[in-house]
């Protein structure tokens, strides 16, 4: 599976590539109950057990969904709507696999043991062709193989997917993937080849690009119609009605269970069972899987639930054999060990942040977060320490961009080691007063020097004008609401009063969006669902870039757009480093600490260390997992 | 109400004003005719003549000790909440992360919530909110109640069935699920939930109106104002609600107990005030995971804050809802 920008509640720093050390994590949290956590030196918490030899086939799995991100959106082709790492990777990629598959465990590099490809695609020498080569190791479970054609369905059908609409597609950016490609060709059955635009930087391309490619299974899904014939996808009108007839089957959550279309899969389960009230899932293994590793475990069953704590009781009482433990119940970490659950926990490749609606024209809200110096200001009011000790109780590490402290990446600039804007309620004050605002502490602030001078407001913005806002952030868990109440309280000290209001992580990823909802463009002056995960050359592309499908505050910065497009097409990494550099200084959001993403799973439950630590990186691997006795 | 070994009390009168009648006074005359021969002193003491409606109320008020303790209670707390913070003083503006989830202790003498703010504190402001946004939506729902319930009594007939019908048509609704959607759109701050849990509780007492109105309605001195011209309008708020006021009145503390209660649950479901208000069900909306975190002191004092003024108004209602009801009172 590959890694690419997807929605997550909660998001943690970069793991820095290059072996992680499982076994010397360090690892500590109290064996007593309700001890405060302590995380090692990298960040990680707990440790992860060798894997048990003594393998019992079958049983039922039973996993925890994350809260308010119950999976509703079964193709391959996930539009913006409903992408997140919970549906993707926790819910999709059960059944379909992905082309070139990454992480490594908890390493943010290209795993090829369970890929399609045993390698990186080669370039021609024009720089412009890629050539991708399958391994043969996958077979769809109704027998057949997993050829160069499926590549292609897939690549036409993302085609009519955003012909059809952008939003269709989560990764879509407008003139890239997929309208920088030229050609594309299937020379044989197990090879591809890709033909672009323009010269590209291979990592880019991998990454950003080839990263989302999912085959599908041609010879089953070409068809407009339940009894249709099989069409030439290759088509545009053909691709666009398969499409139309996909997208509609994958909406009919009712018939996830009995569409005979989502039983034709490549990966080690598919679906037996989808509740459309909560969104629990149940799977059950693909015993003709051929791919990395074997479905021991006879049955897969996601629960949903509606609380961390109803979560965390569940894994307390043995229910579930494998959750998340949310920073609501950290001090009961220890309570978990005492039962004999494995714990373990890391930061995750992505990010946190709360992000400005740059499109809110009431009261010109949308002039007045174009300014820099107040975006600035609101960072300033963001104290990322105190988060870390008082909302994460320790178990997160700093992040000022959206490459985070730690673990550092290749191309983590240093500058982004140093927090630019430290918690300063005064300097906050002093850059509203010297743009010509007056500040009224617990009062309301208002602009009383109109105009474009360098000591008044800014473009746009009128005398009179204040800086109140609507803020949307998600019902759990409960860290992003303490954030979110610290950052109001220290907005009300310059005058900034902000109403504070709550929704699930899939509303607010829909509605709080200018990409998926422009209606609601007025309504809200912020919003935080979580965050992203990044993809392995962690361009902000599709990010942050005008027009980028999950720029979902709709930032623009000529500026960054070109730094962006750079990092797309220069070889030299130092690209990339500037392109991050400038999104840390340019402020679209504010980022916030990578909280551990920390999971328990039962004693009896054993498996790989890296299919264990790849869960702190939203990964599934239960092909890999077994019972013990 | 004093008692008197005369027979010659008039129990017609002495029944509408145990109902409120607008005549506010019990009128205890002696038979017409010749003056008998009255002793100097009485044997049951001396005789009063005139003895306040609204005094009797009180003095059964008084007696019954659980609405006494109620009213105390009540009182305690109106003056913590409002009164309180003008003596202890606790920053309920500014949150403070680097303390959050202490430990009761010096500075914080039942320690901080999970934004760091001082728990007595923000029991005294949840409080102020509770208790207003109780009052408030009671005050909404009684008014509309009332009048709902006096028109739909007093005009009867089709536009009783069809007011009454609409009545049984709302009561159907789940109130939570309703008010939990309309205030996830529209709540969020004091006077939407005010509104909110004032528009969608009235339903009770407008049943409890009509029946009182019922029975009013076919009363002499109603009959005698609308031989007199009297108008619908004047009969509802002249002679109808004036004399139902005991049942409005002992209603208005169960609605306000009531709505207390709702603002906890939506606080709990997380659908209460946000920063920089709280109330107390918001208070306890992590109690599950704060107890089972150990933080105890953020869950039993708000609880039993809750608990008590609810207890509090119940216990008053009892007690209004005895003395106003001359049938229900000790003899």
């Amino acid at each position: 599976m590959s890694r690419r920008n997807l929605r997550v509640l909660q998001a943690a720093a970069l793991v820095a590539t290059g072996a992680l050390a499982l076994s010397a994590c360090g690892s500590s949290g109290g064996s007593n109950n309700n001890t405060k956590p302590n995380a090692a030196a990298d960040y990680s918490y707990g440790t992860i057990p060798a894997a048990s030899s003594n393998v019992v086939p079958g049983g039922t799995l039973h996993i925890a969904e994350d809260i308010g991100a119950q999976p509703n959106w079964i193709m391959p082709l996930t539009p913006a709507a409903n992408s997140s790492v919970y549906d993707q990777y926790q819910f999709q990629y059960l059944s379909w696999r992905s082309l070139f598959w990454s992480p490594k465990g908890s390493t943010p590099d290209w795993d090829y043991s369970r890929s399609m490809t045993d390698g990186k695609p080669t370039v021609s020498a024009d720089g412009k062709t890629f050539t991708i080569k399958l391994n043969g190791k996958y077979t769809w479970s109704d027998g057949q193989k997993v050829t160069s054609k499926d590549v292609l369905f897939w690549y036409y059908e993302y085609k009519a997917a955003v012909k059809e609409s952008p939003a269709n597609m989560g990764n879509y950016t407008v003139g890239q993937f997929p309208d920088n490609v030229t050609a594309v060709s299937a020379p044989d059955d197990q090879t591809v080849t890709f033909t672009f635009n323009q010269v590209l930087n291979p990592d880019w391309v991998l990454g950003t690009e080839f990263s989302q490619i999912v085959p599908m299974p041609a010879h089953a899904w070409a068809k407009s119609s339940d009894n249709g014939s099989m069409l030439d996808y290759t088509q545009p009108a053909n691709a666009k009605a398969i499409y139309d007839y996909l997208s509609a089957a994958s909406k009919k959550l009712d018939t996830y269970q009995t569409n005979p279309l989502w039983q034709v899969v490549d990966g080690p389960y598919k679906i037996s069972m989808y509740n459309t009230s909560t969104g629990a899932a149940n799977f059950v293994a693909n015993k003709n899987y051929t791919g990395e590793g074997k479905p021991n475990i006879a049955e897969i069953d996601e629960l949903a639930y509606t609380s961390p704590t109803a979560e965390f009781n569940d894994l307390q009482s043995g229910k579930l054999d494998f959750g998340y433990v949310k920073s609501d119940n950290y001090p009961q970490l220890g309570k978990l060990k005492t039962n004999g659950y494995n714990v373990y926990g890391l930061p995750s490749f992505g990010f946190n942040f709360s992000y400005f609606n740059f499109k809110n024209t009431t009261g010109g809200w949308d002039k007045a977060v174009a300014q820099l110096y107040i975006r600035q200001a609101f960072a300033h009011l963001q104290d990322e320490d105190a988060e870390i000790k008082g909302v994460f109780k320790g178990l997160a590490a700093p992040a000022y961009g959206p490459l985070g402290v730690a673990p550092k990446s290749p191309y983590t600039p240093e500058s982004a080691l140093t927090n630019p804007f430290p918690f300063s309620v005064d300097t906050a004050k002093q850059l509203l007063t010297s743009h010509g605002w007056t500040v009224v502490p617990n009062g309301t602030t208002t602009c009383t020097s109109p105009g474009t001078a360098a000591n008044q407001c800014g473009a746009g913005i009128t005398k009179g004008q204040n800086l109140d806002f609507t803020l949307f952030y998600t019902s759990t868990p409960k860290s992003v609401g303490q954030m979110m109440t610290a950052f109001a309280a220290n907005l009300k000290q310059i005058g900034v009063n902000v109403t504070l209001k709550t929704d699930t992580f899939n509303n607010i990823v829909t509605n709080e969006s200018v990409v998926s909802t422009p209606k609601n463009n007025n309504n809200w002056g912020m919003a935080d669902f979580g965050g992203f995960t990044e993809s392995i050359y962690p361009s902000t592309i599709n990010l942050f870039n005008t027009g980028g499908s999950y720029n979902q505050g709709g930032f623009s910065d000529p500026t960054l757009d070109k730094l962006i497009n750079n990092s797309m097409v220069s070889p030299d990494s130092n690209a990339l480093k500037n392109e991050i550099t400038a999104v840390d200084a340019d402020l679209p959001g504010l980022f916030q600490p990578n909280e551990d993403r920390v999971y328990a799973w039962s004693p009896k439950l054993s498996g790989s260390t890296d299919s264990f630590a790849a869960a702190t990186q939203f990964m599934l691997n239960p092909e890999d997992w077994y019972f013990t006795k | 109400m004093s008692e008197t070994n005369t027979p010659a009390v008039s129990t017609e009168t002495e029944t509408e004003t145990a109902r409120g009648v607008e005549d506010v006074s019990v009128t205890i005359e002696s038979p017409a005719g010749p003056e008998p021969a009255v002793p100097a002193v009485s044997d049951a003491g001396e005789l009063q003549s005139t003895t306040s409606a609204w005094k009797l109320t009180l003095r059964e008020f008084l007696k019954n000790k659980m609405a006494v303790a109620g009213v105390a209670i009540l009182v305690f707390f109106v003056l913590f909440c409002w009164l309180g913070p003008v003596f202890y003083h606790s920053n309920q503006n500014t949150t403070d992360l680097l303390n959050t989830d202490g430990a009761p202790g010096a500075g914080h003498p039942l320690g901080t919530d999970s934004n760091g703010f001082d728990i007595i504190g923000r029991i005294m402001i949840g409080g102020q909110t509770s208790l207003w946004i109780g009052f408030a939506a009671a005050v909404i729902a009684t008014v509309i109640g009332t009048l709902w319930g006096a028109v739909a009594g007093l005009l009867g007939g089709l536009i009783d069935a069809t007011l009454m019908r609409i009545v049984d048509i709302l009561l159907s609704l789940p109130f939570l699920l309703v008010v939990l959607i309309i205030s996830q759109r529209y709540g969020a701050n004091t006077w939407g939930l005010i509104i909110i849990l004032g528009v969608f509780s009235w339903l009770v007492p407008a049943r409890l109106i009509r029946g009182e109105v019922l029975s009013l309605k076919v009363r002499d001195f109603v009959s005698a104002a609308r031989v007199m011209g009297g108008t619908n309008t004047r009969l509802i708020f002249r002679h109808l609600i004036p004399n139902a006021m005991g049942t409005v009145i002992v209603n208005i503390t169960f609605q306000i107990a009531d709505a207390i209660l709702a603002l906890a649950a939506l606080g709990y479901l997380n659908f209460g005030v946000r920063y920089p208000n709280t109330d107390w069900g918001s208070q306890l909306g992590d109690a599950q995971s704060n107890l089972s975190n150990g933080y105890w002191w953020e869950v039993f004092p708000v609880g039993v804050s809750l608990v008590l003024v609810v207890m509090a108004f119940n216990f008053i209602g009892d007690g209004l809802r005895d003395a106003v009801d001359v049938r229900l009172r000790k003899r």
